[in-house]
């Protein structure tokens, strides 16, 4: 091979290295791993699939799915309205509007663990700005961290507080990139300002919902930061999540087997919804 | 490290000047602090004490206060509160570690979990009745917000806690409790569940169980240092007296407690120590009558106890724990009843026992606790 074309792989070099250190042996090897019982202080024994029939079992992985799933839902239910309407708010030129796009996503562009530590003040029930505000307007006071429900909702609160400006910036994206000509057609034939918005801005704009919201998904499937700084999991195990507990599992108990195998569960529940959502995808966008 | 109980005393000659009781209770109450704040011996007492310091005004600054407070997150420090609390229900003091004394975890002899024994079961229910005299906040606070609670606010008459709470006590930029500590060793109880019997056995005295979780600072050279001789030089250094009263004495520091003889005035330790007051005062900075107050609980609590609780120190402890922590959190927010999550804390042992190998775990466990030696707690 002549050495000018033996160049390029000379500058492959250093991605194929990344993607093998970083990507494909971490992969295989937690595939390894996976099956399994090493412990730290324990040379690991091959014991087939054993790990993976513990995860069925396990009620901890059981109350940890449900957390998530629960959690997934509630943030998305909430988030995408919300940024879809901000977007097409945003989209009319007001004064300020800058000023506001900025300010709206500076949360998203904010580390999350700086953020989940932000919350704790911001939800700390024996004076936190929250509760003095609730105690002057309703005379309340809120466990926001100390009771199991409202835990959830404050751990809520703070993803819709960060990763609606991720799916606003996406919407609106989309909406400023949607064709004018199907607008005019529907204002000529007498469509309400609604009427638009559900026969046209919802149609086009369909690929870029499904988009944003299969990877706020993703996202909220491995949801970590803000439940390790602000609840820890707790009140007892009703805020942990699913890689809350693969954490517990790998970093905390030193059980890396079972850990790598509830990994790969995550893994295979991802890549299932993806294939599910892009297959929509794909034919929504034919469609 | 030590874990002492502290208890707040206000200057109550201020409240009586600035006349700020709201009610008639409150002024009867005022009139009753003294009979409050001698130090507890038993959790009985702890939870009068916390009951009547909770929810009126004793400090004057116009705000309800509350009777005691404590770190109960989950994933925290919790289950090392719990276990300050549960110890004395049920570690049957003896002078040897043998099946049925000094033990509290495992059964030695046939690693089957003791958590959800009667002693540990009261010991939760304790917890759970203490709980109610302090903000219900506490259940997610990490130790942190606690320290502050009690230490920069004010707000708490008690504690139990480590002894980094009386060295934080004297900053004087932060601290409103400088000069106001009382601190005693842990309480005790007057009855202990007797394994080898199956019913609880009383006492003419409350029996103490010194805590000395957290009692083993110690420094580490890795293998892989490239300056081992430099390393193990400055660890050396920091051993040497003069370094480690500085690092045992100063403030929002080390976490290290008193624990030499050079540390302790012989007049606080009944002639054992070597130490000298006054450098607590002039080099620590600390209140004269915290300082006493500080160093003598600390010698009580290693040297007057009836017996110890230490660390589980095998393998899979932090999963063992984790499990402990997260039952009784469980039964602190009102999810489980103490029975239940201990049970539940049990299973869970079991499981995590006979995963990594009960006979193994049990020649850990045994060789741990020093079973069958005898218990040394007078000092040497």
């Amino acid at each position: 091979m002549p050495k000018e074309e033996r160049i390029k792989y000379f500058f492959l070099l250093p991605a194929v290295v990344l993607i093998l250190s970083f990507l494909i042996f971490p992969l295989v090897y937690s595939l390894y791993l996976s099956i399994t019982d090493w412990q730290i202080g324990k040379a690991p024994e091959i014991t087939g699939f054993s790990n993976y029939l513990k995860a069925i079992t396990d009620k901890r992985v059981h109350n940890a799915l449900s957390f998530t799933l629960l959690f997934m839902i509630f943030t998305i239910s909430i988030e995408t309205p919300f940024a879809l309407g901000v977007a097409i708010l945003s989209q009319s030129r007001f004064l300020g509007n800058t000023i506001f796009r900025i300010i709206f996503t500076a949360p998203f562009f904010t580390s999350p663990i700086a953020l989940s530590y932000l919350s704790i003040t911001i939800f700390y029930e024996e004076g936190g700005p929250l509760n003095n505000i609730l105690k002057l307007l309703f005379n309340i006071k809120v466990p926001w961290i100390s009771n199991p429900n409202y835990a959830f909702l404050s751990l809520c609160l703070i993803d819709i507080w960060q990763w609606t400006p991720f799916l606003y910036i996406i919407f609106l994206a989309g909406l400023e990139s949607l064709p004018r000509e199907p607008y005019e057609a529907a204002t000529i034939d007498g469509a309400s300002g609604f009427q638009a918005f559900r026969y046209v801005t919802i149609p086009l704009l369909m690929p870029v919902i499904i988009t944003g919201v299969l990877l706020k998904m993703i996202e909220s499937l491995k949801v970590f930061d803000i439940i390790y700084a602000l609840t820890g999991g707790g009140p007892g195990i009703a805020t942990e999540s699913y890689t809350m507990y693969i954490y517990k599992t790998g970093f905390r108990f030193f059980r890396l087997g079972y850990a790598a195998a509830l990994s790969y569960i995550l893994l295979i529940m991802l890549m299932i919804l993806f294939t599910f959502l892009a297959f929509r995808l794909r034919r929504v966008y034919y469609e | 490290m030590v874990f002492p109980m502290i208890v707040t005393e206000y200057i109550f000659i201020i409240d009586v000047i600035y006349g700020k009781t709201r009610s008639i209770e409150e002024d009867l109450k005022k009139n009753m602090v003294m009979n409050y704040l001698t130090p507890p011996k038993t959790w009985d007492e702890v939870k009068d004490c916390a009951e009547f310091f909770n929810g009126w005004d004793w400090n004057g600054d116009g705000e309800p206060e509350y009777g005691l407070c404590q770190s109960l997150k989950v994933g925290a420090q919790a289950w090392f509160k719990y276990l300050a609390v549960a110890a004395c229900y049920s570690v049957m003091p003896g002078p040897v570690v043998d099946r049925y004394h000094n033990v509290f975890h495992f059964d030695p002899e046939t690693m089957e979990p003791l958590i959800n024994t009667p002693g540990p079961i009261r010991g939760l229910e304790m917890l759970i009745e203490l709980s109610k005299y302090g903000p219900e906040a506490m259940l997610g606070w990490d130790i942190g917000p606690s320290w502050d609670f009690f230490v920069t606010k004010g707000k708490a008459a008690l504690t139990w806690d480590w002894g980094d709470i009386a060295r934080m006590a004297q900053d004087p930029k932060r601290s409103v409790i400088k000069g106001k500590l009382k601190v005693a060793p842990l309480p005790g109880s007057f009855e202990v569940w007797d394994r080898e019997t199956n019913q609880w056995k009383k006492f003419d005295k409350p029996i103490r169980c010194g805590n000395i979780l957290g009692c083993d600072w110690f420094y580490v050279i890795l293998k892989h240092s490239k300056n081992k001789e430099a390393a193990y030089h400055l660890c050396a250094w920091l051993s040497a007296p003069e370094q480690l009263f500085k690092t045992v004495t100063v403030i929002w520091g080390s976490g290290v407690d008193p624990g030499w003889r050079i540390h302790f005035p012989p007049e606080l330790s009944d002639g054992w120590g070597t130490g000298n007051l006054k450098e607590w005062i002039t080099v620590g900075g600390y209140d004269e009558n915290d300082a006493k107050s500080f160093l003598r609980a600390v010698y009580e609590q290693y040297f007057k106890s009836d017996t110890f609780l230490e660390y589980l120190k095998i393998p899979g402890a932090p999963e063992l724990m984790d499990s402990l922590d997260v039952h009784i959190n469980e039964a602190l927010v009102g999810k489980k009843t103490p029975k239940e999550a201990l049970d539940a804390c049990a299973e869970d042992w079991k499981r995590i026992v006979e995963e990594r190998g009960r006979e193994q775990m049990k020649r850990w466990y045994q060789e741990s606790i020093g079973y069958g030696l005898p218990i040394r707690i007078r000092p040497t």
